[in-house]
């Protein structure tokens, strides 16, 4: 009699850790599940202000050919709401390269190293995260052909 | 208990998944991510998206396709082809293996890989909480015992035990489950960023065996960037007479815009090219918008198609094997989401291909799900059942009326109050159904039982709770008690689950070929199950009023009830529910002229409560009418 009893004295324990291992699996699921829907919203405004940006961009180029200050006031506009969505811009133009915010596009010539020379499009930040790097010319002091490209000849 | 990840480590991207609650979950990456380029600058040990931003300012000392020359020698054909595009030096380190030389310092190419895999380790780690210390890693199928080792030491070198080395294919099939189906060739069709790989896998008892493999290292998603970006140029070219690709950031913007456009197209039909202020000819701002249909691109790109099939063909010949010994076809890589690459590859292989799992993650989720059932993590895990299809009651006018939904996870149990149809109905009838059809007889039934010994009384006030309890093993037990006698009656079904899945398929197709057809029947009974109950109401109200209601109202109610009894059998639905207002305008009438007469209140008045049971019956989902059987 006495085995039987241990016996089934093991199998409770067993199934009292695989009912407490269901139950922290349910609890880290609804955990997740909060994160995950976090994680969908920022997702979601993550792409749309992206899509902003892109014509926040065209705007700025607009802005060298054309001076229709109705036009102007548009792109103010818009400058101040990406402002207030908290969108931080970087235009980190005759700084140092810098992979963490900046991609580099083309290397030119020039006197100096590591040196942003122009800038394609600009980087933004979302408070702390960056949302998107500034894509970049950087100068060299020696010319290197572009090695993307290579690859496809 | 420390978790094993599976760890899927690419020539351009890698991805690392982990099996969390039974089911594999990719773990995203501290960019927040779900894949990390395998690029890699090894003196300043960045890894990743930020390394990739740098490559083109600092080529020789960054490091990218590491892959290619992993596990190999110097002197190796392909090494000395790849040394040809490679930005960065190669060089024969000991044993003449290739070794990646950055300003005077050597690396091995287990040495990058291993900083590759010690961010995903990171990642992995941050996610989970925990130190991950095991690692099953996936390499390409054609990878031989000198690549496969390299790979082992990268992992070791960065803190992880590989506990196994699998292929990329068999990871793939893994995710699939095909290793518990009855396939027995499996093709996959991998075609990523920057290589395309065709094999083809014999599965038996349980074991996954290459029988063939083949592909083009040098075909991928880039090269279809690259003849849109030139099919774009050129039409800007034609129409503007500027060479965008000569202007940096021209070409930038196209690359961007045309990458996009891939993407989009793979969803859509139509994608805009809209690019203003593109370019300057002449002082004058230039404008580049097109449209891009799917079908011009699928023209643009077909030669890349084409170019996988060989391959494909090649391996056939090789497994000596004709497309119709293949039962699986599994489609891998960020490119298989082409409609076109989809289609053609159907056409090739004459069935669909299985794609519902994300080509980019499917290898890292195979790794992860192989991880999960070493370690016994998959053991450790109650895997739950769902019930494939739903299981109901057949209620009144042979309606199925679900509950427990297909999709539901065992076990579970569920119940409903019923009442009856017919004044003094002593027995109900409980008919079990399975499926997704609205009408019980389109179903399948698994069993019928009578409870019997319900206290006469009028229809619908009886009350039945039926109860179904499903348990872990798919065993169905089905009770009905009357609330009133305590009278109670169950069965117990045990093949609820026997069904093959080509049966459950069936089952499910049928329910959606026939869904608007059903619903229309569905909507025809509700109607008829309303008829009935007003014309039972309208025949009480008639008795309970007796001759204090005016006789000519009398004669037009009646007139109203033997219209509904004559349309309610006929198949119109709006012809029931025109009769079934105008029986209820009548009848109200009469309750209206029995209200007038305050001194003959009580017998009215019992019949509206009545009624109005009913109503909050109905309303509240509580009491649905059972089968009639006597």
């Amino acid at each position: 009699m006495k085995p039987a009893i241990e016996e089934l004295k093991k199998e409770l324990t067993e199934k009292h850790n695989l009912y407490l291992r269901a139950l922290a699996d349910y609890q880290n699921l609804e955990k997740r599940m909060l994160q995950a829907k976090d994680k969908e919203i920022k997702n979601f405004l993550f792409g749309f202000l992206k899509q902003l940006i892109e014509l926040k961009e065209d705007m700025d180029k607009a802005q060298t050919f054309n001076q229709d200050p109705g036009l102007k006031l548009v792109y103010n506009k818009l400058k101040s709401i990406l402002n207030r969505y908290s969108i931080r811009e970087i235009n980190p133009l005759n700084k140092e390269f810098s992979p963490e915010t900046m991609e580099c596009v083309q290397t030119v010539f020039g006197k100096k190293s590591n040196l942003v020379v122009q800038v394609f499009s600009k980087g933004y930040f979302y408070n702390d995260e960056l949302l998107q790097p500034a894509k970049v010319a950087v100068s060299q002091l020696e010319v290197i052909p572009p090695t993307v490209d290579k690859k496809q000849q | 208990m420390a978790k094993t990840i599976g760890i899927d480590l690419g020539t351009t991207n890698s991805c690392v998944a982990v099996m969390e609650g039974g089911k594999a979950k990719v773990i995203p990456s501290s960019e927040g991510r779900n894949v990390t380029p395998s690029v890699v600058d090894p003196i300043k040990r960045i890894v990743g998206d930020v390394a990739k931003r740098q490559l083109i300012i600092k080529p020789k000392q960054t490091v990218y396709s590491v892959k290619r020359i992993v596990g190999k020698k110097f002197n190796d054909k392909t090494v000395k082809k790849d040394l040809e595009w490679l930005s960065y030096k190669i060089k024969g380190g000991r044993d003449d293996m290739a070794v990646v030389s950055i300003d005077d310092k050597e690396f091995t190419p287990q040495e990058i890989s291993a900083m590759i895999l010690s961010k995903l380790k990171k990642d992995a780690e941050s996610y989970l909480g925990e130190t991950v210390d095991k690692a099953v890693i996936t390499v390409p199928a054609y990878f031989n015992d000198a690549q496969r080792q390299a790979t082992k030491q990268a992992g070791e070198i960065a803190g992880l035990e590989v506990i196994r080395i699998i292929n990329e294919p068999t990871a793939a099939s893994l995710a699939y489950g095909l290793d518990k189906k009855q396939a027995h060739n499996i093709a996959v069709y991998d075609l990523g960023g920057g290589t395309f790989d065709i094999t083809i896998l014999e599965l038996g008892e349980g074991v996954f065996q290459v029988k063939a493999t083949n592909g083009d290292t040098h075909l991928g998603g880039d090269d279809f960037d690259q003849l849109l970006v030139n099919y774009l140029a050129d039409e800007f070219k034609k129409e503007n007479g500027v060479d965008l690709t000569k202007d940096a950031q021209a070409l930038q913007r196209l690359r961007d815009a045309a990458e996009k456009a891939k993407i989009e197209l793979s969803s859509t039909t139509e994608a805009e090219i809209n690019l203003p202020f593109v370019t300057v000819k002449d002082n004058q701002p230039l404008h580049f918008v097109t449209k891009l249909t799917r079908a011009k691109m699928e023209t643009i790109v077909s030669e890349l198609i084409e170019k996988t099939f060989k391959p494909v063909e090649a391996v056939l010949k090789d497994a000596k094997l004709k497309t119709t010994d293949i039962q699986e076809v599994i489609l891998v890589g960020g490119m298989t989401r082409m409609p076109k690459v989809i289609a053609e590859v159907k056409k090739f292989f004459g069935k669909e291909p299985n794609r519902t799992v994300n080509p980019d993650e499917v290898v890292a989720v195979g790794a992860a799900i192989q991880a999960g059932v070493i370690s016994g993590d998959v053991k450790d895990v109650v895997l739950l059942d769902v019930t494939p299809l739903t299981l109901g009651v057949e209620t009144l006018g042979g309606v199925m009326t679900p509950l427990i939904n297909r999709n539901t996870t065992v076990p579970t149990s569920k119940a409903e109050v019923f009442s009856t149809a017919a004044d003094n109905q002593t027995s109900v009838e409980i008919h079990i159904l399975q499926g997704e059809r609205p009408m019980a007889t389109d179903n399948k039934s698994l069993g019928r039982f009578i409870l019997e010994g319900i206290p006469p009384s009028p229809r619908g006030i009886p009350q039945v709770e039926v109860k179904f309890d499903l348990d872990a093993n798919g065993i169905l037990t089905v009770t009905a008690k009357d609330k009133a006698s305590g009278k109670e009656q169950s069965i117990r079904i045990t093949g609820s689950t026997g069904l093959t899945d080509d049966e459950i398929e069936k089952m499910k197709k049928a329910a959606e070929e026939h869904k608007e057809t059903d619903q229309k029947l569905k909507e025809l009974i509700e109607v008829r199950n309303q008829a009935d109950a007003l014309i039972y109401t309208a025949e009480k109200s008639l008795k309970d009023a007796g001759d204090k209601a005016p006789k000519d109202l009398v004669e037009s109610v009646k007139k109203q009830i033997e219209e509904l009894k004559k349309v309610k059998e006929k198949d119109n639905k709006d012809e029931i529910n025109s009769a079934l207002t105008k029986l209820n305008e009548e009848l109200s009438k009469v309750g209206q002229h029995l209200y007038q007469k305050p001194e003959d209140q009580k017998a009215p008045d019992e019949s509206s409560t009545k009624e109005e049971e009913n109503k909050n019956d109905k309303k509240n989902g509580k009491v649905e009418e059972g089968e009639v059987v006597n």
